[in-house]
Formats: C-alpha cells, sequence, structure tokens
C-alpha cells in the first residue's frame, strides 16, 4: 500500500499502521506501533512528524528499540561494550567479533529530548556537579547512575586528547564515581611539514603517517582489551571483514544521502535523515539489521524519485545544517519554514567515508579515527563543509549551536566566515536546546528570514 | 631576540632559550575583548584574554598553544584565520600511562624545536642545551627556596614573573613567613593578573593562601632535572621527564595525579579550607568541583570568575566561608 509521501502525527501513524497491518504488513521483530514508543517515556514523538512510509516505520522502530536490543545482548551472554566519543571507529572493530555488541553510550544526549526530560538523567548530572553549562552530553552520566537506559557495559573505552572538553570532563567525572574506563588517544589532526611522510585520509584531509601509526598503536590498545573480554582473537581476516560490512553500510547511507539532498523534490525528510545517518555509527547494536532498515530506506526513496513524489514542493530552500540539534522537534520546524535538508555535517560525517581496504585493517581504523573533522582545526571541517555543499547544490546553511558545547563558541563563527567567503551563501546561527518550545517562535523567525533570503535572491537571479 | 609568548605548563622554556629565543609564559591582565578572540558567548575568558593580549603585543614573533584543552586548542582556529602571527599547536597527551604518550610528547618537543628554526632560532648543540637546562634548574631552585619565605601568593607572583621573564625578583626577605590567617588552599585553572585581586579579599577576611594549586602557582613547576646522565645523553627525553611525566593537570586521563599531589599537600601544609578558581566555560575544572567536595576532607568554596570583574558576589562568598571555617 503505496501512498504519496507526506508527514503524519504520530496519531496518523497510528491509524495507518492499523492499515498497513490490514495489508498483511510484513514486520520485523522490532515492528509494531509508533505509538507504544510513548509508554516508555518517549513523549516527544507526540510531537514530530514522521515520514508515511513502512521504510520509516522500520527506521524508527529500529531506532527506539535498541535498548531492548542491548538487555536482550546481556541476557545471552553477548559482551557489551560501551564505547564512547570517537563516533564511528571502535564498533568497526567491536562487531568484527560475532558474540560483541557495541553501542555509544553518550547517545542518551537525545534522551532528554525524547523523554522531554521525564528521564531524569539532567537532573541526576545536576546533582553530581555537570550542570547545564555542559552539552547535553551530561545526560549520559545519569544514564549511568539510574541504571535505567542500558545495560552497565562489560568494557569502557573512551578517546581523549583531540576531543571536546565537555566529553573528556563528564567522562572524568563518570570514571571519578567508580566506571573504569579505558582511555585512548586521539591526536589533534596536523597537516604534513617538511620532514613528515603525508598520509590522505577518506574524507579529503591529510595528516602524516607518524600520527596514523601513533593513533594505530592506541587502537591496538583498545584491541586487545576486547580480545581479553571475548576470549577470541581479533584477527586481521576478521577485522578485514568488519571493514568491509561496515562499508557496505557506508555505502547505502552514501548513496542515500546523494540521492535524497540532489533529488529535485525531496523524497525523504530531515528527521529520517538525521536517524539513518546516527544508525552508521555503531549500527544502532545490529550490523545486519541495519543495512537492512537503511536497504528498506533506499529503495523507498529510489521508488519516489522515479515516480516524480517528494515532499515539500519542489522550491523548498535547500539548507546544509551543522551539528546536531538536541530537539528533534527543530528538524521539523524547517521544512515548516520552507527548507528542506540538502547537506549534513552532524559531528560525524567522516562515519559515512569509505574506510580504506586496501591497507591494514588497523591502519585503516587509525586513518578513520584521524579523519574526523571534529580532531583536526575548524578551518578543515569548514573545508569539507563547503565542498559538501558545492557537491550537494545548497543554498543557505544553518549553523545549529549545541548548548553548553566547547567547541561551538570558537567554530561556528569561522565555519561561517568561510561559506561566506568561499560560497556567498548566507549563513544563520541558532541554538537548539533539547526542550526547544519555548523557543520555537524566535527559532521559526531566524529559520523564515534565512529562506526568504534565499527566495528573494532567486528571483534576483 | 624573537619572543615566543605560550601559557600552557608543559611547554619548556628550555627548548625556545636554546633556540635563542625568548620564552615567555603570559599571564593575561583580564580575559580583555579587544583582539581575534571577540565577545561570543561560551569562550573562556582565560584563552581570550591570552589570546587578545599575545596578539597585542608588538613584541610577540609567535605564538605556542598545547591540546590540553579544547578552548586553547580551537584558538589556534582564530589565530590562523584572523592574525598573520605564527602560531604552533603543541600536541601534549591527555593519556599518559603509556609509554607511547611520553615518546609522543618528546617527539612534538623535536617539532616545537623545527618550528622555532624557522622562526629564526639556531638548533642547539647538546651540550649547550643542557647548560641551559642547568641554568633554569638553579633559578627554579632559587625560585622553591622562597616557598615558606614568602606569603603563598608572592611565591606565586614570583614563579609568574620568572615565567614571564625569566628572572627572579630580589625579594630581600629571609625569614619565614608566618600567616596569622585561617590557612586555605587556592586550586584550579590559571588566574589572569586580576584574579590575584582575590587573595587580597582573603587575606582582608583573616584567611592566608599557604598553597597555590592553580595552573599558575608551583604546582606547574617542572621537576628538577637530572644531570647524572651522560652529557651525550638526550636532553629532550630529560626535559619531557619532568615536564610531561611530572605536572599534574585537570585534563590528564585519568587525573589521579592531580588528586594525589592534592592529598600531599594538604595534609602537609594542615589545610583547613579550598578555593577553587575557575573561568566561566572552563569544562575540567567545571566537571571536578563536584567531585573534590565529595573528595576533600575540608570545606571547599567554588568561585567562577569571568575575565571581567571579580563580581562583589565573590567577595561575599568568600567573607562567609572563612567566618564559617573561624
Ligand atoms: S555535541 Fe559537541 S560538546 Fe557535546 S559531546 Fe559531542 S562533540 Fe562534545
Ligand atoms: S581555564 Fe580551562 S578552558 Fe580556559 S584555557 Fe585554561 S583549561 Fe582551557
Amino acid at each position: 500500500m503505496n501512498l504519496d509521501p507526506a508527514q503524519i502525527t504520530l496519531v496518523e501513524w497510528g491509524r495507518r499502521f492499523g492499515e498497513l497491518k490490514q495489508s498483511g504488513l510484513p514486520e520485523p521483530s522490532y515492528g509494531g506501533p509508533l505509538e507504544r514508543h510513548l509508554l516508555d517515556g518517549d513523549f516527544r514523538l507526540a510531537k514530530l512528524k514522521f515520514d508515511n512510509s513502512q521504510a520509516a516505520l522500520n527506521l524508527w522502530n529500529f531506532l527506539l528499540t535498541e535498548e531492548d536490543r542491548l538487555y536482550a545482548d546481556r541476557l545471552v551472554g553477548r559482551k557489551i561494550i560501551g564505547t564512547m566519543k570517537d563516533l564511528g571507529t571502535i564498533p568497526v572493530m567491536a562487531y568484527s567479533l560475532p558474540d560483541v555488541t557495541a553501542f555509544y553510550p553518550d547517545g542518551t544526549w537525545w534522551a532528554p529530548c525524547v523523554m522531554e526530560l521525564s528521564s531524569g538523567v539532567l537532573a541526576v548530572a545536576d546533582s553530581l556537579g555537570l550542570d547545564e553549562s555542559f552539552c547535553p552530553v551530561r545526560a549520559m552520566l545519569g544514564a549511568f547512575v539510574s541504571k535505567a537506559h542500558f545495560p552497565n557495559p562489560d568494557l569502557l573505552v573512551c578517546s581523549v586528547g583531540a576531543t571536546c572538553d565537555d566529553f573528556s570532563a563528564i567522562a572524568q567525572r563518570l570514571n571519578g564515581i567508580g566506571y573504569p574506563i579505558l582511555w585512548w588517544e586521539i591526536l589533534h589532526r596536523r597537516k604534513p611539514e617538511s620532514g613528515d611522510v603525508p598520509v590522505q585520509l577518506p574524507g579529503g584531509f591529510q595528516c602524516t603517517a607518524d600520527q596514523v601509526l601513533f593513533v594505530e598503536n592506541e587502537l591496538l590498545r583498545v584491541k586487545k582489551a576486547i580480545e581479553s573480554l571475548a576470549g577470541v582473537a581479533i584477527t586481521n581476516d576478521k577485522l578485514t571483514d568488519g571493514i568491509r560490512a561496515a562499508n557496505e553500510v557506508r555505502a547505502i547511507l552514501r548513496e542515500l544521502r546523494r540521492m535524497v539532498f540532489t533529488a529535485d523534490v525531496c523524497p525523504l525528510p530531515a528527521l529520517e535523515m538525521l536517524v539513518a545517518e546516527m544508525l552508521v555509527i555503531h549500527f544502532c547494536s545490529d550490523r545486519k539489521e541495519s543495512v537492512i532498515v537503511l536497504s528498506g530506506l533506499l529503495a523507498e526513496v529510489r521508488r519516489r524519485i522515479l515516480l516524480g513524489r517528494g515532499l515539500f514542493g519542489s522550491d523548498a530552500v535547500r539548507v546544509f545544517w551543522v551539528n546536531p540539534v538536541a530537539d528533534l522537534r527543530v528538524m521539523n520546524l524547517l521544512e515548516e519554514c520552507g527548507g528542506r535538508i540538502c547537506g549534513t555535517d552532524y559531528l560525524f560525517c567522516h562515519a559515512f567515508d569509505a574506510i580504506p581496504e586496501d591497507v591494514e585493517p588497523m591502519k585503516a581504523l587509525a586513518m578513520m579515527a584521524l579523519a574526523d573533522p571534529m580532531v583536526g582545526s575548524a578551518g578543515d571541517r569548514s573545508q569539507r563543509i563547503c565542498n559538501d555543499i558545492k557537491y550537494f547544490g545548497a543554498e543557505a546553511v544553518v549553523i545549529s549551536r549545541i548548548p553548553g558545547a566547547s567547541h561551538c563558541a570558537t567554530e561556528g563563527p569561522i565555519i561561517a566566515d568561510t561559506v561566506r567567503e568561499q560560497l556567498g551563501l548566507p549563513v544563520v546561527e541558532i541554538e537548539v536546546p533539547p526542550l526547544a518550545d519555548a523557543m520555537l517562535p524566535a527559532l521559526n523567525t531566524r529559520l523564515t528570514a534565512l529562506i526568504e533570503t534565499v527566495k528573494a535572491g532567486r528571483i534576483q537571479v | 631576540m624573537g619572543l615566543i609568548a605560550y601559557s600552557c605548563p608543559y611547554v619548556p622554556a628550555e627548548i625556545i632559550a636554546a633556540y635563542g629565543l625568548t620564552p615567555s609564559r603570559i599571564l593575561p591582565s583580564s580575559g580583555s575583548f579587544s583582539g581575534p578572540v571577540g565577545v561570543t558567548a561560551g569562550v573562556c575568558p582565560y584563552m581570550r584574554g591570552f589570546i587578545n593580549s599575545a596578539c597585542a603585543s608588538s613584541e610577540v614573533d609567535a605564538i605556542i598553544l598545547t591540546t590540553v584543552c579544547d578552548q586553547m586548542r580551537r584558538a589556534k582556529d582564530y589565530l590562523d584565520q584572523r592574525t598573520d602571527i605564527p602560531s604552533f599547536m603543541l600536541n601534549v597527551p591527555s593519556t599518559w600511562q603509556t609509554a607511547e604518550a611520553l615518546r609522543l610528547y618528546v617527539s612534538e618537543i623535536r617539532r616545537l624545536g623545527h618550528f622555532l628554526e624557522r622562526m629564526g632560532g639556531q638548533p642547539p648543540e647538546v651540550d649547550a642545551m643542557w647548560r641551559i637546562m642547568e641554568s633554569y634548574d638553579r633559578k627554579r631552585g632559587k625560585l622553591r627556596s622562597l616557598k615558606g619565605v614568602l606569603p603563598a601568593i608572592e611565591y606565586s607572583l614570583a614563579i609568574a614573573k620568572f615565567n614571564k621573564s625569566g628572572r627572579i625578583a630580589d625579594t630581600g626577605v629571609n625569614v619565614p613567613f608566618t600567616g596569622k590567617g585561617i590557612p586555605l588552599a587556592l586550586i584550579g585553572g590559571p588566574m589572569t593578573m586580576m584574579d590575584f585581586q582575590l587573595v587580597e579579599m582573603v587575606r582582608e577576611y583573616g584567611g592566608d593562601i599557604v598553597l597555590d594549586g592553580t595552573e599558575s602557582g608551583e604546582r606547574t613547576m617542572p621537576a628538577r632535572f637530572n644531570f647524572r646522565h651522560s652529557i651525550h645523553d638526550d636532553p629532550i627525553e630529560e626535559l619531557a621527564e619532568c615536564y610531561f611525566g611530572y605536572i599534574p593537570g585537570v585534563f590528564r586521563r585519568p587525573n589521579s595525579e592531580l588528586y594525589r599531589w592534592l592529598m600531599r599537600e594538604l595534609d602537609s601544609l594542615k589545610i583547613l579550607g579550598v578555593i577553587l578558581i575557575r573561568h566561566t566555560w572552563c569544562d575540567k575544572w567545571h566537571a571536578e568541583v563536584c567531585r573534590l567536595k565529595e573528595w576533600l576532607k575540608v570545606p571547599l568554596l567554588d568561585i567562577e570568575i569571568d575575565g571581567e570583574s571579580l563580581i562583589v558576589r565573590n567577595s561575599c562568598r568568600i567573607q562567609a566561608f572563612i567566618e564559617a571555617l573561624s
């Protein structure tokens, strides 16, 4: 039963789910009506608008059942690794072993929004001295202490060094209250100087062979810890297979991004694209299923493009979005204001790049870790953003500041200056808290002004 | 001689001096807004003050930054995008329990040497490097002899002066200072010159700072060098041991050495209260406040400073804190 693409509410999804069921909807094990997640406290869902495709239903259900999968994995004796901060590297290694699951406790970042502050994780973080001057990732500390969001991992690893202060400080607090952490160093990526052997990284940045070697050795420490936990060696063959499997997921996502962001009419809304991108960093705790879910979305997008169907009309303004929003509702808002997403940098765009398969696997992972835009300069990150804007043909840029984040204050102005200088596009900076309801009118004004600026420019042209 | 400005204690002055340049570890006068780092919410006032004051000085030829915090790491973006001042980013690892971390620091010091060469410095012979280290060590020995002779904050000011200029003020004092107030410790991030006025407040209300564990104080002095090496041994490795391997920092992961240092000092000085000074938006120190409160056996007062004014509220809080300890 294929309808025209549309965004529908949770209640409307209830009706649509019934219809799909009646028409013999094949459901995955984590399937079911979206509304049931309200009972788990995911109250924000009631205020969001969702894509009406079955592929989107599977995507949301897959995302919102991750906690159940983690607890189920614990019950069957799989080893659980909490991997923190690196966004996309350690899970590739962990999923190379059959009985290991890796997840990001950092994912609790969105819990205050999704649960509309009902989870109490921020209150716990507050009580441990981490107030709203820290990034919303402080929710992670609350989640560990309340033990209500994920099973206690068998091993916790965290990258430090060229990372934000927020995460480093919060992870140290976690360590201070008794959670052992294996710290590994990620270097500040630098350009080769005379005498250095240059290395070209996925995504286009450069670093040096020494830096790659250093990070490779750090990753070896993590590998040893995972092996000793699992009681199985991560051989080069296993790791190579793991990299290949991760690349399969990444390739689907890249194609999805290319098709959605370059289509004449938007075939998939911003919110679903954001969730799809998130799946890549740790496969939402099930690598095989993430391939199925993303392939489903890609098939739906292809179908829509082929039929010339889409959302928001062909004059929707093509917006490149920088940084994730703490309140998912704001992605809907952009579309209500007349925009559509055509390009993103949600802090982990390196996780979409193919991991090199023509070098030793540990070296390939080290190169991936160093390709993270956040471990280099804001100049580097701005350049990648400009390249992507050109590739996807975006007409305007929104830089969404993350409350409290140590990098946002310095980075935002530099990214904005670079985009204006190199591309002459309008840029707006906004700040989005975990629950932005009170700020929606102000955000609406700023986003509308940006959209109107682009439309006025089109008329002049 | 080119003046090389820096603020991080993990930058060895000796290496800059050995290349024939002038090291100057600057404490900004305040969190000044005028310069490449303007008025932006979320920016650490100390970082802003340091960058703006280094850029304002016509004597500064280059700036060295380090990776010990994200704010300073990203300050390089401001320098690259908004000024012509050459700058260098020294990668100081946050991890410290592996031999690789120390080796990385050693290689970074060598890389700094190449930068200094580009700034007009001359690579030193090995024995010349040892001699410079000896000279610094001697001066630091003299500085250390002032501990307990000068009130703790004057001792810190003497350290700050030495870090800035390489000179030690002749205090003319040789009788140990015996304070009569309540013995207190200061800990926290680096202080701007303006922040030293806080100490006056403490004194006024009957407290005595007997330990300055802020980043500008004695905590961040390197260890004494070991000169029992052969003259052919690599002096950079000794520098690395005494800086990277010794100075306890809040940014270290884990930062247990900072706590060990504190425990030792607090016990030996019989301190009755601790004042933590942290700059607005400094996550690394902010996250330690609660943990320190749980860990310390004495009360802790948390003072947040914004780089603009010392805020009357802080004065009242310091007064109340000291009264409660009396
Ligand atoms: S959102 Fe920014 S500040 Fe927060 S954890 Fe991620 S990188 Fe760090
Ligand atoms: S005070 Fe804190 S945030 Fe500021 S420069 Fe120092 S360590 Fe970084």
